[in-house]
């Protein structure tokens, strides 16, 4: 048997457990953090008496809120490195795509994913597209619908020609934001969410050349 | 400087080599080549402001994005991630032309941010090329307009520029030098194919400091630590520390010793025992600090040549139960190996642990193989020397120094290359004598400051299980003592004449 601590993002809803592989009361062992969000769990591992030493993590195994609760026992064959199956996962993304209107395309994400990376930045919009490798015109529309969706923040001074954008990744749409850049920043999961992207935009287009004709038609 | 506002940086070993921080305000330029460490002290000085000191502070950067500045911070134990959403510190991404242009400006939107947290600090890294890097005019003038709008709002800033040529110890200056206010420069210095890293205040407006090149090393999960250079004065109290006590005396260990010796070696003095390897020096230190145990004083051994199990068994080979005296936290045995020695740090930790541990006895094993390490020719080992003898003296503590002198037979000089026997109150040569076909161990007292010497050459043995004794003149034994030979300590003894003069080696000669 093996005692499996378990805690639930609050942001998230992930849920993560920590294994002691080793006697957890002598705080020897390696620890395996099997969902990650480590910064949101260090002081919760520190009060297990662990510290980041003891950790492996293992970023790709997801394991669903629903399946743990609370701190419990299970067996070791309860534990499994594989990763969830791909159909799980466009599930996933389908819902987290679903609920941040604001990402539309490539364009998009990939301002989603640089603003992760760089959550204050003090550009051009200028500056900023070229740092994308988008044109002016798309990363502007972005900008807007991420404002207006309220992932982002600018400040407005027209004496100025840069902005600082502020990412907003504790309001209301935080745990969906989070959730969606950790899928991105797997090779597999950036493609499929580009995937599903493609799929919708295209879906558009050929509901958007049916309703032509159908104009069309009535004309 | 007392009554000065002085930011203290919070980096482990840097206050030290300034008054205590740097002036409130000042632009401090970092200079350095790639790797040499400048964004690690820059975000480290922010780090340090906002958690240790409440003040709280901005770090701008053009390249590095700050997930990994964050990451890399996180490697040293610094949550930067929390600091920001506890909204004492902000990481701002921008371009050197948007910076250019905000610090011009009245209205700043930076240095708006940074008044909104209520900024004291702030670390601008790679202004290098936002100044320009040709020297040129134009460049001065960009880092001024620079530093006026950090000055404006009274904020202490990390500057953290690019310059290759300090790795070649070229003493080209940049033209942002004569501007800032501070100026400190990190080297990664070629040391007989290994690298250290050295950190130098060229200039620090309004204060004093502690010139020179020092060694810093950046330690994982702690952030930079700065070792001021050995050479570098200390308190003025340490040199003057000499002043001791001048009656106490410490017992040497060694049964018949201290009564050559008057007593045994006066607190705080310092003492070489020199003599070729295998001639008893371990065994006479170990038996020092066994002694020391057994008064209840605390004794701390450092080698540099055998490791700590090792000299556990050899203690225990005669007759010493070092892990029992170390249990009870008399006895501490340190073992450093000497390859790639930093002089600034191995004396740091020596430092630190003789003021955490308060050793009333040292031996240290041995000064030949710092010699080894750190090379008798130039001045860095006089100079540790020197710093190790005034610690020593400073906290009243008796240091013994093994020295392997490499002649097996008699002894031209007492300290060979190493030119220091004026900083050394006792020498203590220990000589193997042949005598008909048997070696036969020789102690001579060759220097014992304040007291009055006899140097005779005394015969000592080492027994298995008990350690190292000197032997009665005349012996008991039926040998011919030391006392009716001459020239013991030259390659070649001779049997004294009943006139005085020499007869020859032959030990059972009448």
């Amino acid at each position: 048997m093996l005692t499996i601590h378990t805690i639930q993002c609050a942001s998230t809803g992930v849920l993560c457990c920590l294994s002691p592989l080793d006697s957890p009361q002598s705080r020897t062992g390696q620890v395996t953090l099997i969902w990650a969000e480590i910064e949101s769990f260090g002081m919760q591992i520190a009060a297990w008496g662990y510290n980041q030493e003891h950790l492996i993590f293992r970023v790709n195994w997801y394991i669903r809120p629903t399946a743990f609760q609370g701190s419990a026992k299970f067996d070791r064959g309860m534990m499994s490195d594989k990763p969830s199956s791909s159909r799980e996962r466009i599930e996933e993304i389908k819902r987290l795509l679903t609920q941040i209107s604001a990402i539309r395309g490539a364009c998009e994400l990939d301002l989603l994913v640089f603003l992760h990376r760089h959550p204050r930045v003090l550009l051009t919009s200028d500056q900023l597209a070229a740092f994308l490798g988008y044109d002016m015109k798309k990363i502007a529309n972005a900008i807007e619908a991420f404002i207006d969706g309220g992932l982002l923040e600018r400040t407005q001074n027209p004496a100025h020609a840069a902005r600082l954008y502020v990412l907003v990744l504790d309001g209301p749409q935080g745990g969906e934001l989070t959730g969606l850049l950790k899928l991105a920043s797997t090779r597999q999961g950036r493609h499929d969410i580009l995937e599903l992207l493609g799929r919708g935009q295209s879906e558009t287009a050929v509901d958007s050349v049916q309703e032509n004709r159908r104009l069309h038609a009535i004309a | 400087m007392p009554g000065s506002d002085l930011v203290r940086t919070g980096i482990a070993g840097l206050d030290d080599l300034l008054p205590g921080g740097i002036p409130r305000s000042n632009v401090i330029l970092v200079e350095g080549a790639i790797g040499a460490g400048k964004t690690t002290m820059g975000v480290e000085f922010v780090y340090r402001g906002v958690s240790e000191f409440d003040e709280p502070g901005i770090i701008v950067v053009f390249e590095v994005s700050p997930d990994k500045i964050m990451r890399d911070a996180a490697g040293f134990g610094w949550d930067l991630r929390k600091l920001e959403k506890q909204g004492r510190l902000k990481i701002v991404f921008t371009t050197r032309d948007v910076l250019r242009q905000e610090l011009q400006q009245a209205d700043s939107v930076l240095l708006d941010e940074a008044a909104k947290i209520g900024a004291r600090r702030i670390f601008i890294d790679g202004v290098g090329r936002l100044v320009g890097g040709n020297h040129t005019v134009e460049s001065r003038s960009a880092f001024h307009v620079l530093t006026e709008g950090l000055q404006r709002e009274n904020l202490t800033a990390i500057l953290a520029v690019e310059a290759s040529s300090l790795n070649e110890n070229s003493a080209l200056s940049l033209p942002e030098e004569s501007i800032a206010d501070t100026v400190i420069r990190l080297r990664m210095e070629d040391a007989q194919r290994a690298v250290s890293r050295s950190i130098e205040i060229v200039k620090s407006r309004g204060q004093d400091f502690q010139m020179g090149r020092h060694t810093f090393r950046i330690v994982d999960g702690r952030g930079i630590h700065v070792y001021r250079r050995v050479q570098a004065p200390r308190k003025p109290s340490r040199d003057r520390a000499a002043a001791f006590d001048p009656n106490t005396r410490l017992s040497s260990g060694i049964p018949g010793l201290d009564e050559i010796i008057n007593g045994g070696y006066f607190v705080g003095s310092t003492t070489v025992v020199a003599g070729i390897s295998g001639v008893g020096k371990s065994v006479m230190g170990l038996q020092f600090i066994a002694e020391g145990a057994r008064r209840g004083e605390r004794s701390l051994m450092l080698s540099l040549d055998e490791q700590v199990e090792q000299i556990l068994r050899n203690a225990a080979s005669i007759g010493i139960d070092l892990p029992v005296q170390i249990r009870k936290d008399l006895i501490r045995v340190e073992y450093e190996p000497p390859q790639e020695i930093e002089v600034d740090v191995h004396f740091h930790h020596i430092e630190e642990l003789v003021k955490e541990f308060k050793p009333k006895r040292v031996v240290i094993d041995s000064l030949s193989t710092y010699g080894s390490s750190l090379g008798t020719g130039g001045r860095v080992f006089r100079d540790f020397f020197h710093a190790l003898v005034a610690l020593m003296k400073e906290q009243q503590i008796v240091a013994v120094y093994n020295h392997e002198n490499p002649e097996m037979l008699g002894m031209n000089s007492m300290m060979g290359d190493f030119a220091m026997s004026s900083l050394v109150d006792n020498i203590i040569l220990m000589n193997w004598v042949e005598l008909g076909d048997s070696f036969r161990l020789g102690m001579t007292i060759a220097k014992m400051r304040a007291n009055p010497v006899d140097r005779i050459t005394h015969e000592c043995e080492v027994t298995n299980g008990k350690g190292m004794r000197v032997l009665p003149r005349p012996l008991a034994v039926n040998r011919k003592p030391f006392s009716t030979y001459a020239g013991l300590v030259s390659r070649a003894p001779e049997r004294r004449s009943r006139n005085g003069e020499g007869t020859g080696p032959n030990e059972s000669s009448d």
